[in-house]
């Protein structure tokens, strides 16, 4: 398993979380799992800290939650609210931004405008 | 494993986390522990480490507490804004309390008998009751004794400070109702300082028991 990156983390777990979600809803383990397919583990979260992420994305009104029985158990899914689609938009362009603004840096380009 | 949750929710609510909020989270955990524990089985992984290596999955406890903590949205109203939650909610609660019961009083259409009832309520049974209810907010979400404590020392002082005084009309007299500070006079200051005492004891007793109860409840679950 790859390790954690918390320090390159900051605003990267609301971006993909929003971006997943918006292929349809999800529950935490599946957005985990989902995490770690789409990004070959190069983005790994200690699994359980996606709950707090999704609380504050709901409490904020990008994404709602309901509750789901399948096979049995009961599950909490979360699914992209349209102030989430929003949200989306601007990160995702924040998201571009900055790394090409450290891409230039690293190519040695300089003069990066400031995101 | 149940212990491990206990223990996280413990220290989330002692954290200032909402209870709504901490409760879900733990639910959501304890589901996904159960999802992880079936992809390593089916992995078919050793069965000894089944859930040594989830957990590891899942996270450590402090790391599971502090993403949670750290989320200052997440917060109980008691612990992101404790001035207004402890301090000036209970006595504006006091206040508008005092003053719909007196509002009962001049709709009554007779005085007599709807009089005292007001007053004993919102002298007596209004600063009490409302200490008990921040009572039961303090243990329930594990706070700090500090707030929890002031509110009742500020909620038995307005208690105390304004009193209801009713007079009865009489052929000679209109009546009246009076919402009055009790603080003017030398007589006054020592009835105030008995309600005051009146009052702590009566909230401060039952917070005391109950913090004492709940410490000892999670000193037997940590034991266990």
């Amino acid at each position: 398993m790859a390790a954690t990156n918390p320090s390159f983390m900051n605003g990267v777990p609301e971006l993909l979380v929003l971006r997943l979600l918006r292929n349809g809803e999800m529950y935490g383990y599946q957005l985990v799992q989902a995490i770690r397919d789409e990004t070959g583990e190069v983005v790994s979260l200690g699994e359980g800290v996606v709950y707090p992420v999704l609380h504050a994305l709901e409490k904020s009104g990008a994404i709602t939650s309901r509750r789901r029985a399948v096979g049995g158990r009961s599950r909490i899914y979360y699914a992209l609210a349209p102030a989430g689609v929003s949200r989306l938009s601007e990160l995702t362009s924040l998201w571009s931004r900055i790394t090409g603004a450290v891409q230039q840096v690293l190519v040695g380009e300089g003069d990066a405008e400031p995101v | 494993m149940q212990s491990l949750f206990d223990g996280l929710s413990e220290q989330l609510l002692r954290g200032g986390v909402g209870r709504r909020h901490a409760r879900r989270y733990v639910a959501e955990l304890r589901d996904h522990l159960d999802d992880l524990i079936a992809e390593e089985r089916e992995a078919g992984g050793g069965a000894g480490g089944l859930e040594a290596r989830a957990l590891a999955r899942l996270g450590s406890a402090e790391a599971l507490a502090g993403a949670m903590i750290a989320r200052r949205e997440l917060k109980a109203w008691s612990a992101s804004a404790p001035v207004a939650a402890w301090l000036v909610a209970p006595s504006l609660a006091l206040a508008g309390g005092a003053a719909l019961a007196m509002a009962g009083v001049v709709a009554a259409s007779t005085w007599i008998g709807s009089a005292d009832g007001v007053v004993m309520f919102s002298n007596a049974v209004l600063p009490v009751g409302l200490g008990w209810a921040l009572v039961a907010l303090a243990v329930r979400q594990r706070s700090a004794p500090v707030w929890p404590i002031a509110g009742l020392v500020v909620l038995a002082a307005a208690g105390a400070a304004l009193q209801v005084e009713v007079s009865l009309p009489s052929a000679a007299a209109h009546g009246e109702i009076d919402l009055a500070p009790t603080l003017a006079s030398l007589p006054g200051l020592a009835g105030f300082a008995e309600r005051v005492a009146l009052n702590l004891a009566l909230t401060l007793a039952p917070y005391i028991g109950l913090s004492l109860r709940r410490a000892a409840q999670t000193g037997a679950g940590r034991a266990a």
